[in-house]
């Protein structure tokens, strides 16, 4: 494609907390995921997402917290002496030989929860992309005019969640305190609306590997509660 | 919605449909149907292959277990060979039909997908009404119809029509509003059903497994689907493998059987393999796709009145008659599924010019998109769309759990007999 793209995707991606001047995340799957982590955990740690030169070659994922950026006035917000953080997360480049590798300062809970909403991320974005049939809120707010779709209903999930499904899960992951509290208020989500989209469900599920709680089996599906039902 | 309190199923009880299904919540009586006997056995593996399931003959044999008759509104024109009008000058005149009714006060909704069916009606009816008359007609949408085609929406329909949300607002909803709704659901039955479209898109793939004679045929013939000079017999295996359940090819060949002997006992010429599958909707399929509006997305209005308020627009008697004459001239298809309705895409272009969609719009299941989430959990769940079994001869809707219901179709089912094979 053109020479910034090529590069980009040669390149590795991680997500920089400012507080704790390390990486918290580095990986090479998906850049737009870690975006998107980024910003769920905004909520809680103020991070950039950097897209890294190949030449940090002893940088991986398991290492990344001891590795933190070698000049940071290059990373510094306008005319003021703070390293560049925002409000929210954005994507930034660096030069070759930007980082320093140096002592691990990131709190196990941090990364923990770190990686628990990156994986969370990629099945919200699979299950999204694959899953869906007739729901249209997401493109429609990308594509069309406002001023067409104002007096129509949008069509999320087929769930009475405010927002849909997606939107609630995106919620719980932002403003839970733990893993424990995220899982369970998700495990609540599925439990109770998720009996008209259960290959939804079953696609999240695989997707972050898990197997769906006993009580799932007690899901009532109904399939009658639409027209298009019918047929 | 007026029905008698009491209905009382006599074994002589003629159906207008009965609408057999698999959709999780007739699921349960279903499975009660004896199968031993190869005629409920096709009967249920006709409900498994097929969703729905309300096949009825407007010409030619095809038996069911129970006593027949097709409603009036949907009776098949005859045949006439000589029939010249183009598709350009039928939809004309359709559209001028409604413009006289428009000057005679009424008021109309146009179901409106973004598909190359209703587009070809907003198109006729913009081409030939006045900005004051087009006053009187409503589009009947849903985001989805903008989605579908969204260049035609910005240009033609937003800002110009009143719209009304096709999610919210059901058939009845409509009618109360004092407009007559206009379908396009015979659009396909006038084209060719996406039954056969799914076979030329897995064309190769159903060959696969079939004898290397078999193959070698197919492959020859792969781009004469729609061509007078290969008859639909010489696709026989592939239909019957398309036609079949998995690891159940005597049902597709049961099933095959049964459309050839009602062809062959049919007074219209059926010849090539896009016919065979335009005269499935055509014939025996049509009052699946005629009744859908007035019976499953109506919940207020009487049954028959429904039927009869809502306009069909291509059920008028010029299209089928066209329909009829115009096979294998490539005005139904080409050589390829994207040449699918190519003379419809030919009269939307005349208004909009549009080379993309003329060119490369792909046939989808519009109508799902545009009502398929129209919630009916107000509705007693027994008495919504899904639990709506069959019609009889006088617009009683039989409701599934109703155990008479149950007893009668249970027991014309289980003594039904296949009488158009060996």
């Amino acid at each position: 494609m053109t020479p910034f793209i090529d590069r980009v995707y040669q390149q590795r991606f991680g997500i920089y907390s400012v507080g704790f001047d390390r990486f918290v995340l580095v990986d090479n799957k998906d850049v737009w995921v870690m975006l998107e982590t980024a910003e769920i955990l905004s909520s809680k740690i103020s991070t950039v997402v950097y897209i890294i030169p190949n030449d940090s070659s002893d940088l991986t994922s398991a290492n990344c917290t001891e590795f933190s950026l070698l000049d940071k006035r290059s990373q510094k917000t306008a005319t003021t002496p703070l390293l560049f953080s925002a409000l929210t997360p954005s994507l930034r480049t660096l030069l070759d030989n930007s980082l320093i590798r140096t002592d691990n300062t990131v709190p196990d809970e941090v990364t923990e929860y770190t990686k628990f909403v990156y994986l969370h991320c990629f099945a919200l974005n699979f299950t999204e992309a694959i899953a869906k049939y007739d729901e249209n809120a997401k493109f429609s707010k990308k594509y069309l005019d406002n001023d067409w779709i104002s007096t129509l209903t949008i069509n999320d999930t087929r769930d009475s969640l405010d927002g849909g499904l997606y939107f609630q899960i995106r919620k719980i992951l932002y403003l839970s305190n733990s893993i424990i509290e995220a899982e369970e208020k998700i495990n609540s989500l599925w439990f109770n609306h998720s009996g008209e989209q259960r290959w939804v469900r079953d696609l999240y599920f695989k997707i972050i590997n898990k197997e769906q709680p006993e009580s799932f089996k007690d899901i009532k599906n109904d399939p009658t509660k639409y027209t298009g039902y019918a047929g | 919605m007026t029905q008698r309190n009491t209905l009382a199923m006599q074994d002589n009880t003629i159906l207008y449909f009965c609408n057999l299904s698999y959709n999780g919540y007739q699921d349960s009586f279903l499975d009660t149907i004896d199968t031993t006997q190869p005629g409920s056995k096709f009967m249920m593996n006709l409900a498994k292959r097929f969703r729905p399931t309300r096949f009825v003959t407007r010409n030619g044999e095809w038996s069911l277990p129970w006593n027949q008759d097709l409603i009036p509104k949907y009776a098949m024109p005859k045949y006439d060979p000589s029939f010249k009008l183009s598709f350009a000058e039928v939809t004309d005149l359709e559209a001028i039909k409604i413009k006289n009714r428009i000057s005679q006060g009424e008021q109309f909704a146009v179901t409106y997908s973004g598909g190359i069916d209703s587009t070809v009606i907003v198109a006729a009816l913009i081409k030939n009404l006045s900005l004051k008359e087009l006053e009187s007609v409503y589009v009947y949408a849903s985001v989805n119809s903008i989605i579908e085609h969204p260049v035609f929406w910005e240009q033609f329909i937003f800002n110009k029509f009143k719209v009304i949300d096709s999610n919210r607002y059901k058939m009845h909803d409509l009618i109360d509003m004092g407009l007559t709704p206009i379908i396009a659901d015979e659009g396909d039955a006038i084209f060719g059903t996406m039954i056969g479209i799914s076979l030329y898109n897995n064309y190769d793939v159903l060959s696969e497994g079939l004898s290397a004679g078999v193959k070698e045929n197919l492959k020859q013939i792969r781009n004469k689907i729609s061509s007078n000079e290969v008859h639909y017999s010489r696709y026989k295996d592939l239909i019957i493998k398309h036609l079949s359940l998995p690891n159940n090819t005597e049902f597709g060949r049961l099933l095959y059987e049964k459309y050839d002997h009602n062809i062959k006992t049919a007074s219209v010429p059926v010849h090539s393999l896009h016919d065979f599958f335009w005269w499935l909707i055509f014939n025996v399929k049509y009052l699946n796709c005629s009744v859908r509006a007035a019976l499953y997305f109506n919940d207020r209005i009487d049954f028959k009145q429904a039927v009869y308020k809502i306009e069909n627009w291509y059920n008028a008697e010029n299209y089928q008659l066209w329909s009829m004459v115009n096979n294998n001239n490539g005005s139904k298809i080409g050589s390829t599924v994207i040449s699918y309705k190519t003379i419809a895409r030919d009269y939307i272009y005349e208004l909009d010019k549009n080379d993309w969609y003329r060119k490369y719009k792909l046939k989808l299941e519009s109508l799902n998109f545009i009502v398929g989430r129209q919630n009916v959990s107000n509705i007693e769940i027994n008495k919504r769309p899904t639990a709506r079994i069959a019609l009889t001869n006088q617009y009683d809707m039989l409701y599934v759990d109703n155990l008479q219901v149950q007893t009668f179709l249970k027991n014309k089912i289980e003594n039904y007999s296949i009488d158009w094979t060996q």
